[in-house]
């Protein structure tokens, strides 16, 4: 089978989130790109993750074919990540400026003019935007259904169609549930899942020279017309808090909880 | 001009998300100068009248109410329809499982903007694109976003973004209910396997005490559990030790976890980051107890400790069981 995982470059959010909180964060002049300085560019979290999900399928037996698509400037070196994990065909397509609808049309086509998936796998958001709207998009886009928010997946032989169907666990707000959606389908792959593996030594050396295959949005059909995109970026801005928090201390720990109980209690929030 | 609050059986929205949505749902119109609706979608899960009465809603509609749960096909079927027959300018959602498809995919079929993570929308002077902020980066950036292309808008609002706030005066909503056939909108994707809701609610607990990393060994993760127990509340975790496997994943607290607004948030060994207090700063109170007094969790914090996770735990156990003893 076939199974098409889309993967996104972003800055690191760790080094966002340390010069946030360090203050030491600048966004640049036109007021919506961060200056990136020493912020390392990566492969998003969750794309990573489905790129293990589709190894793990490939891991319990299922004969697969395991391509990573990403959408952007320059893409190279997620892509070649990608290759090092394990991926067998690496894909670049080269655009900016897109919106989440946009790259969900650019990937949608592309899946179409390259013989169609029987799966296709997204991280559950990106950790930049944090928007997590491509998936269930592509979906649409491509007339299959989707589950979000996977910790595992797993193809069962008999579905309740005709032919295998995908079984997907899927973490929600109020507990696990367990969908089976007929294939071809989109899912969206959660931190849950766990700890993906790191390339093998060999597949990593040989990744660093490999180029991907690159499909331009010209050659899917698409014109800037179709591609215009709805929601534009104008603005970035660093969230501030304002702390004033009430330092509590005693003498020794005994004396601490003492204290802190009692505020609690004075604020009603603690019945004593 | 009409904003609508779109929700559906299936999302298991609690009281103070539909408060939260409403409150969002009114603001939102107030500012637009729209008038405010509630669509709901499939058997309503609680009484839709009386919350709509109190958050100033026009008016109530409910789509299919015999069913049991819209499905995810039909839903996105019936809202498109929706869309098309009352064209309403924005469309907001709480931010569900359920909301995150759907939404797309009506964007998808309306070709109209959909934006997730929204705390706060405007209109823009030209009178046909909207403003809307956002949140990214894990809650550490705020994103300005025009859209275009609507109307309708699709808003997922932001968790905890909102205060709710009742209307100055009640509304009289009017009430309708509207059966759809459907015929040949059958569900692709089954669910076969249903979460059990037993147990108390993190997204519901009044008091929840978490950890993180800084409890240094899972061995210590049942001082928290204790100390909830103690305090009649909830335990919870940060990220790391659901991927580290020492607590599943349905106690995480965090933007991609759990969000939570309980009265008292007691973070025990958690840094603060901003993935995390995006999940827990609709809290009434935070308690941070720490050893790094720069720890950025006490700048959410109304009230910190700066010293050992598990001798305060500790100590604050053997206190509430003193306490206990004392009262009989």
């Amino acid at each position: 089978m076939r199974i098409v995982v889309c993967v996104k470059e972003v800055l690191d959010p760790d080094a966002v989130n340390a010069l946030v909180l360090t203050g030491q964060l600048s966004i640049g002049p036109d007021g919506k790109t961060i200056e990136e300085g020493a912020i390392t560019r990566v492969i998003n979290g969750y794309d990573e993750q489905a790129i293990e999900a589709a190894l793990r399928l490939r891991d319990a037996g299922v004969d697969c074919q395991i391509i990573a698509v990403s959408v952007g400037e320059d893409p190279i070196n997620v892509l070649r990540y990608a290759l090092a994990l394990g991926a067998d065909e690496i894909v670049s397509i080269p655009a900016r400026d897109l919106d989440c609808l946009g790259v969900a049309r650019v990937i949608a086509e592309y899946i179409r003019s390259s013989g169609g998936a029987d799966l296709v796998l997204c991280g559950r958001q990106a950790s930049d935007d944090d928007q997590g709207i491509v998936g269930p998009a592509l979906a649409e886009l491509l007339g299959i259904p989707v589950a979000l928010s996977a910790r595992a997946l797993s193809i069962e032989p008999d579905g309740a169609g005709d032919g295998p169907a995908l079984h997907v666990t899927v973490v929600t707000p109020y507990g696990e549930e367990v969908w089976e959606l007929p294939l071809p389908a989109v899912v969206t792959i959660t931190s849950e899942l766990g700890q993906p593996r790191y390339p093998p030594a060999a597949r990593a050396i040989k990744a660093r020279r490999a180029m991907p295959q690159v499909v331009t949005p010209q050659e899917l059909g698409l014109g800037p017309g179709d591609l215009e995109p709805r929601v534009v970026l104008e603005r970035l801005r660093v969230v501030q808090v304002e702390g004033h928090c009430q330092m509590i201390s005693g003498d020794g720990a005994d004396d601490t909880a003492a204290k802190l109980l009692e505020v609690l209690q004075r604020d009603g929030l603690v019945k004593l | 001009m009409i904003a609508v609050a779109c929700t559906s059986a299936y999302e298991r929205l609690t009281g103070g998300d539909i408060e939260e949505l409403l409150t969002f749902l009114r603001q939102t119109a107030e500012g637009l100068g729209a008038e405010a609706r509630w669509l709901g979608l499939g058997r309503p899960p609680l009484d839709m009248r009386a919350f709509a009465r109190s958050y100033g809603i026009g008016r109530v509609e409910v789509l299919n109410p015999d069913d049991e749960d819209a499905g995810l096909d039909a839903s996105v079927e019936l809202l498109a329809r929706y869309c098309r027959s009352a064209s309403p300018f924005v469309l907001v959602f709480a931010s569900s499982w359920w909301s995150r498809i759907v939404a797309a995919r009506v964007a998808v079929r309306l070709q109209v903007p959909v934006l997730v993570n929204v705390q706060s929308v405007e209109r823009d002077e030209d009178g046909s694109t909207l403003r809307a902020r956002a949140l990214a980066f894990g809650g550490s950036l705020t994103a300005d976003y025009r859209l275009r292309g609507g109307p309708p808008y699709l808003l997922l609002t932001a968790p905890t973004a909102t205060i709710p706030q009742a209307a100055p005066l009640p509304s009289e909503p009017e009430y309708q209910e509207v059966h759809i056939p459907l015929d040949g909108t059958g569900e692709r994707a089954r669910r076969i396997q249903v979460a059990e809701t037993s147990g108390p609610r993190l997204d519901e607990a009044q008091v929840i005490v978490a950890g993180g990393r800084g409890l240094g060994s899972p061995d210590n993760y049942p001082l928290i559990q204790e100390l909830a127990r103690l305090l009649g509340g909830v335990p919870a975790a940060s990220r790391p030790l659901v991927d580290a496997g020492w607590v599943d994943a349905s106690h995480q607290v965090g933007l991609t976890g759990k969000v939570v607004k309980p009265l008292l948030y007691i973070a025990v060994g958690i840094s603060g980051a901003s993935q995390h207090m995006a999940g827990c700063s609709g809290a009434r109170t935070i308690v941070a107890i720490n050893k790094d007094s720069g720890a950025p969790i006490f700048r959410y914090a109304k009230y910190g400790v700066v010293g050992d996770a598990v001798e305060l735990l500790d100590a604050l156990i053997r206190r509430l069981k003193e306490a206990k003893k004392e009262a009989g």
